[in-house]
């Protein structure tokens, strides 16, 4: 099948608008950025209780997106569905881009910054999960970036090769990811089960926002989209999603069940902001209810079945953004057991449960790595021939 | 043709997660101590805290770490480093307000998990068992925070200028910090701040000394009293003993 | 001469000048001199010659700060050297005339004293 591939125009004064906005948000990043890192962390919500904040979960959110993006290319690359291949190309460099926003959060997160660029190389600490993964991202992004390029030359076979290894690279960065809080000591953390976990929401999130991001990106640049093998994809994602909630109740009902973590889940599950989160965002409207709608068998008009389609994919993306925020955040403000039996009255420092509210330093500096990722993105498709022309589909698969 | 393919595939992204991580392998162990060294296998350092000596309302130990090692606290309850501190136990098990007070700290785990955490070796054990952040390489990623099943690690989110003690250094931002044991004092034969403060202070309830020297104080009493440490179930193997909790 | 070829030709000239004001005044650079720095107070000497201090002083400390901190051997810093970087302070009486002086031409950052009082 013969695709062309052409840039997008990128003159319009949407695009340029566009694009001083992200800018904008980008410097308010870097500034606060630049901020936190003069005069210390303190200007962010973060405590000695609570060491990790948004900027962290904003990391994890951004490397599932990465991995799951690269599912759309692979439906091409590994399994030879042509239909995909028009869509190869935006959701490899969309996967690069995620995953350089999601090393970016973690790096404008640390103490020291000018260290942060040294030491790791000169000692590094082979056993550490957060030696491990940087590996893995790094690499990662590499693979893409390959992948990419082979795509862009039209090189079938090696095409084939670089798609697989992608594939099988991002389920590795994704169980690695969910080691770092899987393989932690703490009742709310570990679990062998984080790193599955983790794949199932990143292919789910990840899948969803592709389907986003195509729908819109061929809405606006005015280019045909045939909607069979979008409606594929939503029942492809109906599927990630129930495995994805299938690991969400295994762990928490293990979790509940088992006396030694129980006192900890029923915090988690029923008492306070967590629960809210929990239920609402990632139970009721991040997987009942995408799932029901993806799985309808509505034989309706497909224009308002790719509605519906989009419409659980939003819904997707935020369950999963609730569900990387409960993974990192309750399990810090849950206080260790440290003496059974015994409580904790009065003590100079925080003790009990502890909350978490980010700044406008740390909210700032997120939103600036979200623009950034955008403001490269649109650049990508204006500067390279990353989406189609059109995107007919064919009758078979 | 499709296995062929996934053969290929995984052999070349084995050897090249091999080869490209066998570079960074090359630098990782050498920071490691080599041979010859004053903190020698043969001296372990471990603390017992005897709380039926422990007063209530005591905070010497608390204010001779603060004063040795230039922490300077602010009343903030969520930013404040106490590399130890004093708490209050109520009992949840029995009705009458049956009270404690104990001091915690870092525990010195034999398997530490911060040091398993820190990506840069700069949370290590050394050979004499003491666990200490070298504050000259830590970047400020607080992994050994979350590692620390004790809450026990604290980090520097301002700067500190604050500085009773010339001696020994001040704090810039952005780096973890934790109870060394007075690396810096055990290692001159003298002993912990906290240690001589409880003496100082007539109570005697903390005890540093080397484990492995069967006639020391405190392996005498860890033989000969039924001691306990904090989360033994984790499997840390923690080297701080509590007398009479 | 095409259009593209005309802007390449152009941005390479462009790019050239300020390599070449760069290039020129470096090769027109006055000779560097040695900032003047105070004198030692004692007249003792240091704990490496002076010409393998200049070179070496930062690879000096860095091992001998690993040395005390994580080996814990102390047997270099004992005496007149007790405090490590402070003991510099000993002869060395201020550090904005000496260590800051070749420092600040040289545009490295010291970090140490950050949190080491001189």
């Amino acid at each position: 099948m013969d695709i062309e591939f052409k840039q997008i125009e990128g003159r319009s004064k949407p695009f340029y608008l566009l694009t001083i906005a992200l800018a904008a948000l980008v410097l308010a990043g870097a500034y606060s950025t630049w901020m936190m890192n003069q005069h210390g962390l303190y200007l962010s919500g973060m405590s000695n209780r609570i060491p990790w904040g948004l900027p962290i979960v904003m990391a994890v959110f951004y490397i599932g997106l990465s991995a799951g993006s690269l599912v759309i290319s692979s439906l091409y690359g590994v399994f030879g569905k042509l239909e995909y291949k028009p869509f190869a190309r935006v959701a490899t460099f969309m996967a690069m881009l995620l995953m350089i926003g999601a090393l970016l959060s973690i790096l404008t997160d640390q103490g020291r910054l000018d260290r942060v660029m040294v030491e790791p190389f000169l000692h590094f600490n082979p056993l550490s999960m957060l030696s491990i993964n940087p590996f893995l991202y790094s690499s990662y992004i590499l693979i893409c970036t390959a992948y990419l390029c082979v795509m862009m030359v039209e090189n079938e076979k090696w095409t084939k090769i670089l798609a697989l290894i992608a594939v099988l690279w991002a389920i590795l960065v994704h169980s690695g990811t969910g080691a770092i809080f899987g393989f932690v000591p703490r009742e709310l953390y570990t679990s062998s089960l984080l790193p599955p976990s983790f794949v199932a929401a990143a292919l789910s999130s990840g899948t969803a926002l592709m389907i986003l991001v195509i729908l819109v990106l061929f809405r606006l640049t005015k280019r045909p989209l045939a909607p069979k093998p979008m409606l594929w994809i939503g029942r492809l994602l109906a599927v990630f999603i129930v495995v994805a909630g299938y690991f969400v109740f295994i762990e928490n009902a293990h979790r509940y069940y088992v006396a030694a973590s129980r006192a900890a889940e029923h915090d988690y599950l029923f008492g306070g902001f967590h629960s809210v989160v929990f239920w609402v965002g990632l139970v009721f409207l991040g997987t009942i209810v995408p799932a029901a709608i993806l799985l309808e068998r509505k034989s309706g008009n497909s224009r308002h079945s790719i509605r519906r389609v989009a419409c659980a994919s939003v819904m997707v993306v935020l369950g999963v953004l609730c569900e990387r925020y409960l993974i990192v955040i309750p399990g810090l403000s849950h206080p260790p057991g440290l003496i059974p039996g015994w409580m904790i009255t009065q003590s100079a420092v925080e003790e009990g449960i502890v909350n978490y509210c980010p700044t406008s330093y740390e909210i700032m500096q997120s939103l600036g790595v979200v623009a950034l990722v955008s403001l490269c993105f649109i650049w990508g498709l204006k500067l390279l021939r990353l989406l189609p022309t059109e995107a007919k589909g064919m009758s078979h698969g | 043709m499709h296995r062929r393919r996934f053969l290929k595939a995984s052999a070349i992204l084995s050897a090249g997660a091999a080869g490209a991580y066998a570079l960074p392998l090359l630098t990782a162990f050498k920071s490691s101590p080599a041979s010859a060294r004053a903190a020698s296998t043969k001296l372990r350092w471990g603390m017992v805290i005897d709380l039926g000596r422990c007063p209530a309302n005591c905070t010497a130990c608390v204010d001779a770490c603060k004063k040795e090692n230039n922490v300077n606290t602010s009343g903030d309850r969520r930013l404040d480093i106490y590399r130890i501190r004093k708490v209050t136990l109520e009992s949840t098990l029995v009705a009458a307000p049956a009270q404690k007070s104990v001091p915690l700290l870092c525990n010195h785990c034999d398997n530490p998990p911060c040091a398993l955490a820190c990506p840069i070796q700069a949370t290590y054990k050394r050979e004499d068992g003491i666990v200490i952040v070298d504050p000259h390489r830590c970047m400020g990623c607080r992994y050994c925070m979350i590692a620390c099943p004790y809450n026990a690690r604290q980090f520097n989110f301002r700067e500190n200028r604050h500085q009773p003690n010339p001696a020994y250094p001040k704090r810039q931002h952005g780096v973890a910090e934790s109870c060394d044991l007075c690396a810096h004092l055990l290692d001159q034969g003298k002993r912990p701040a906290c240690v001589e403060a409880c003496e100082q202070s007539h109570a005697n309830a903390l005890i540093v000394g080397n484990l492995n020297d069967p006639s020391s104080e405190i392996a005498t009493l860890i033989r000969n009293h039924p001691v306990r440490r904090l989360r033994e179930e984790l499997g840390t193997e923690p080297k701080v003993f509590y007398l009479g909790l | 001469m095409s259009s593209p070829r005309r802007a390449i030709v152009v941005s390479l000239v462009l790019m050239a000048v300020p390599l070449l004001y760069a290039v020129i005044t470096f090769a027109a650079r006055p000779a560097a001199e040695r900032p003047w720095l105070e004198p030692p107070t004692a007249n003792t000497t240091c704990v490496l010659p002076k010409d393998r201090m200049r070179y070496d002083h930062m690879g000096y400390l860095k091992r001998l700060r690993d040395r005390v901190m994580r080996e814990g051997r102390r047997e270099q810093v004992t005496g007149n050297h007790a405090q490590g970087i402070a003991s510099c302070r000993n002869c060395h009486a201020h550090r904005e005339l000496f260590c800051d002086r070749c420092h600040e031409r040289a545009s490295v950052r010291l970090d140490c004293f950050g949190c080491h009082t001189y």
